[in-house]
C-alpha cells in the first residue's frame, strides 16, 4: 500500500497522485455510461483536464473537499474514486460521491468495502455529522446501496437529471445519513 | 440456521437451481452476481431474516460462506 487514508480487507483509500492522472482516471469520466447519471457528465474529459483537477485538490487542507482514490490493496491497483465535497465545518455536513471506473472491479464488493470506509472517514475521522447523497431515481446501483447502507430519504426534485440514454427527465432522490443514527447502528462494530 | 432455506434465496435470485449454490460459492460461479446482485441480495437477507446489516458486515460479505458466517454471528 502506498500512502493510505484509509484500508479495508480488499481496498484502500489515498490521496490521488499524479501517476492516477496519468492513467486511466480521464478516460472513466468520458465514458458515457459510467458518466450517465454524473451532473458533470456533459462535457468530455481529458488528461490536461485531470491534471487541473489534482491541482486543484493537491492541499485537502485548503478545501471544503476530500478526494480519495480507491485502491485494490492486493494490487496495487486504481480502480475509483470517491470524495466527501461541499464539506460545511459548522454545519458538519457534505455530500458523498465515488466511482468504480476501473470496469474489471465492477462485478466484485469493491463498491460496498469503499462506500463503508468513506462513511466511516465522514463520521469518525472527520467527525460530520450529516453526509447528503444526490441520485437519480432511475439509476438502481445509487437507490439500492443507499438503502442498504440505511440512508433516509429526505426529499426529491421531479424531473431533475436528463438522461441521454432514454431522452427522458427524472426525479433527482435526495437522502441523508445521520451521524447519531448511524452510530447506533454500527458503533458497537468499531 | 437452516442452509438450505439460505440457498434456496440465493439461488432465486441469482435465477439458477437450488443445488448450484454451495457454501463455497463466490460470485465467480455465477455470471449475474455482479455488484447490483450483490446488493439485491444482502437486502433480501436482512428482509428474509428481520435483521439490519452494520456496515461493516455489509463490507465483509463477499461469499455464501461470509453470509452464512454472518448469520450465525447475529444468532439466525
Amino acid at each position: 500500500m502506498y500512502n493510505p487514508y484509509s484500508a479495508g480487507e480488499i481496498v484502500y483509500l489515498r490521496h490521488p497522485t499524479i501517476e492516477d492522472v496519468e492513467g486511466s482516471w480521464h478516460e472513466w469520466l468520458s465514458d458515457e455510461e459510467l458518466t450517465r447519471w454524473f451532473a458533470e457528465r456533459n462535457f468530455p474529459n481529458s488528461k490536461e483536464a485531470q491534471l487541473e483537477f489534482f491541482k486543484s485538490n493537491s492541499n485537502p487542507n485548503l478545501s471544503n473537499r476530500i478526494l480519495l482514490s480507491i485502491v485494490d490493496k492486493e494490487k496495487d491497483i486504481h480502480i475509483g474514486v470517491c470524495s466527501l465535497s461541499r464539506i460545511n465545518w459548522v454545519h458538519r455536513s457534505c455530500d458523498l460521491a465515488f466511482i468504480i471506473g476501473n470496469k474489471d472491479y465492477q462485478k466484485g464488493p469493491f463498491m460496498m468495502e469503499s462506500f463503508t470506509l468513506l462513511i466511516r472517514i465522514a463520521f469518525l475521522r472527520l467527525n460530520l455529522r450529516i453526509i447528503k447523497s444526490h441520485y437519480s431515481l432511475d439509476n438502481k446501483h445509487s437507490v439500492l446501496i443507499h438503502k442498504l447502507f440505511k440512508f433516509v430519504e429526505v426529499g426529491s426534485i421531479p424531473n431533475y437529471y436528463y438522461d441521454p440514454k432514454t431522452g427522458s427527465y427524472t426525479d433527482e432522490l435526495i437522502s441523508i445519513l445521520n451521524r447519531e443514527n448511524w452510530m447506533k447502528e454500527n458503533c458497537s462494530s468499531n | 440456521m437452516n442452509e438450505e432455506d439460505l440457498f434456496l434465496l440465493i439461488s432465486s435470485l441469482l435465477n439458477v437451481e437450488t443445488q448450484e449454490v454451495k457454501i463455497d460459492s463466490t460470485p465467480d460461479d455465477f455470471s449475474n452476481w455482479d455488484s447490483f446482485k450483490h446488493m439485491e441480495l444482502l437486502l433480501a437477507i436482512e428482509d428474509k431474516y428481520s435483521i439490519k446489516l452494520t456496515d461493516i458486515q455489509i463490507a465483509k460479505i463477499k461469499t455464501v460462506q461470509d453470509i452464512y458466517n454472518t448469520l450465525i454471528d447475529i444468532g439466525i
